[in-house]
C-alpha cells in the first residue's frame, strides 16, 4: 500500500517523539511502501532500497526537527527528496570523474542504473550537450569517435560534456526548491 | 533487509526534545544580553549619550541594526528545518532595516560635507570596531552553533550557516553600537558589514562541511 496516510502518520509521529516504540514501528512499516514507490519513480530500482533506508534513517537521527503542530507528510517528503538529490549529486560527481580521468567503469548493475538516471537528467539540458553525453556516457563512445559523428572538435566535447554535467547539477540543486 | 533496519531503529528510539524556534530566540536574547553588558561595562556607553538620544542618531542605529538581526534570526528559524520555507512575513524587518540604512545614505550625503565623511573613516577606532564585532561575533557564532545550529536539518547547509554568521555578527554591533559615537553611514558601511559579511562567509563553509545530513 502506498497511500500517502497523512492523518495516522501525524498520530504515529507524535507518539514515537514521546518514545512509543510500537507507533513507531507502525509508522516506519507504513512509510517503506510509499518511499518505495517514491523513489521507483525517480531513480533506477537496483538503488531504491538502498535511498529508503537511508531515508529511514535520516528521519531516525533528524527526527526532532520535525514540527509537532504540522503534518508530518511535508516533512517526510523533503527527507526523501533531499536523500534523492544527494544521490543524484553522487551520480553526477561520479560521471564528471570518470570524464576528467577518462576513466570508464565496467558495465555493472550500479553503472546501469546511473545510466537510466542520467537519462532523465538529458531532458534538462540543452540538446546538443545532451547529444554529446548520451554518446560518451550512454552510447560509450570514444571522445573522438563523439566528435567525428558531431562535427565538433575533440576539446568541444569535452567542454560541452563539462558544461552540460554543471547544467544537470544545477537543474537538481533547483528540484530542492520547488 | 529493511525489516532488520526497522528493528535497530524502533530498539534505538528515545524519547526526543524538538526543535523549537523559541530555544533559538531565548539564547540570542541571552548572547545580546550578555555581549551589551560587557561592552558596557569595559568600553561604557558612548560618551555622546544625551545628545544621540536627542538627535535620535542611537535610535536609527540601534533600530536598523536590531531590525535586520531579527530578519536574520527569522531566516534561520524558517530554514532550518527540511521542509522549511521562507515566509514572506519575515522580509518586514528587513525591509525596515534596509530602509533605515537606505535613508541615512541619502540623508547624510545631502547634509553631511564629503570630506566630514571620509575623515569618520580615519583613526583607529575601525580597526577596533572590526576587531570586537568579528571576535565577539566569533564567540556568539560558537555558542548559537552549539545550542541550536547544529542539531538542525537545512534543506541548504551553506545558506544556514552563513545566516548563522550574519547574524551573530548583527547580534555584536548591535551592541557595540551602544558604545561606538560614529554615525557616519560611511563608517557603519566599511566597518560594521565588512565583519558581518566575513562572518557570515566563514558561517557559511562552517556550514557547508559539518551541517550536511
Amino acid at each position: 500500500m502506498t497511500t500517502y496516510n497523512n492523518h495516522r502518520w501525524n498520530e504515529w509521529i507524535k507518539a514515537t517523539i514521546n518514545g512509543d516504540k510500537s507507533s513507531y514501528r507502525m509508522l516506519l512499516t507504513n512509510l517503506r511502501p510509499w518511499l518505495m514507490s517514491y523513489f521507483r519513480k525517480r531513480i533506477h530500482k537496483e538503488a531504491v532500497e538502498d535511498l529508503v533506508q537511508e531515508t529511514l534513517m535520516s528521519l531516525h537521527t533528524k527526527m526532532h526537527t520535525y514540527n509537532p503542530e504540522k503534518p508530518f507528510g511535508p516533512w517526510i517528503s523533503a527527507v526523501a527528496r533531499h536523500r534523492w538529490i544527494d544521490y543524484m549529486r553522487k551520480t553526477l560527481k561520479h560521471i564528471e570523474l570518470e570524464f576528467k580521468e577518462e576513466i570508464f567503469m565496467p558495465d555493472d548493475n550500479r553503472e546501469k542504473g546511473a545510466k537510466d538516471d542520467i537519462k532523465k537528467l538529458l531532458k534538462l539540458i540543452p540538446p546538443a550537450q545532451a547529444e554529446v553525453i548520451d554518446m560518451v556516457k550512454l552510447q560509450e563512445m570514444t571522445i573522438a569517435e563523439t566528435a567525428n559523428k558531431t562535427g565538433h572538435s575533440q576539446s568541444s566535447v569535452k567542454v560541452m560534456i563539462h558544461r552540460g554535467i554543471k547544467k544537470m547539477a544545477i537543474a537538481v540543486k533547483d528540484a530542492e526548491y520547488e | 533487509m529493511s525489516d532488520n533496519i526497522i528493528d535497530s531503529l524502533v530498539e534505538d528510539l528515545k524519547p526526543k526534545k524538538t526543535l523549537l524556534n523559541k530555544n533559538l530566540w531565548i539564547s540570542c536574547s541571552g548572547c545580546f544580553s550578555f555581549i551589551s553588558l560587557v561592552i558596557i561595562l569595559v568600553l561604557g556607553f558612548r560618551l555622546d549619550i544625551q545628545l544621540s538620544l536627542q538627535s535620535g542618531a542611537i535610535l536609527w542605529k540601534i533600530g536598523m541594526l536590531s531590525s535586520l538581526l531579527v530578519w536574520s534570526i527569522f531566516i534561520i528559524t524558517d530554514i532550518s528545518r527540511p521542509d522549511g520555507n521562507i515566509q514572506k512575513i519575515h522580509y518586514i524587518p528587513f525591509i525596515i532595516g534596509s530602509g533605515i540604512f537606505i535613508y541615512q545614505i541619502i540623508f547624510q550625503s545631502l547634509t553631511t560635507a564629503h570630506n566630514e565623511l571620509i575623515i569618520s573613516l580615519k583613526g583607529f577606532s575601525g580597526i577596533s570596531c572590526i576587531s570586537i564585532i568579528l571576535l565577539g561575533g566569533a564567540m556568539a557564532l560558537a555558542v548559537m552553533w552549539q545550542l541550536w545550529i547544529k542539531k538542525t536539518a537545512p534543506k541548504d547547509p551553506y545558506k544556514l550557516g552563513a545566516m548563522a554568521g550574519l547574524s551573530s555578527g548583527l547580534l555584536v554591533a548591535t551592541g557595540y553600537a551602544l558604545h561606538c559615537d560614529n554615525d557616519s553611514i560611511l563608517y557603519i558601511g566599511l566597518y560594521y558589514i565588512i565583519p558581518i559579511v566575513l562572518l557570515a562567509i566563514i558561517g557559511g563553509a562552517i556550514g557547508k562541511k559539518k551541517l550536511n545530513w
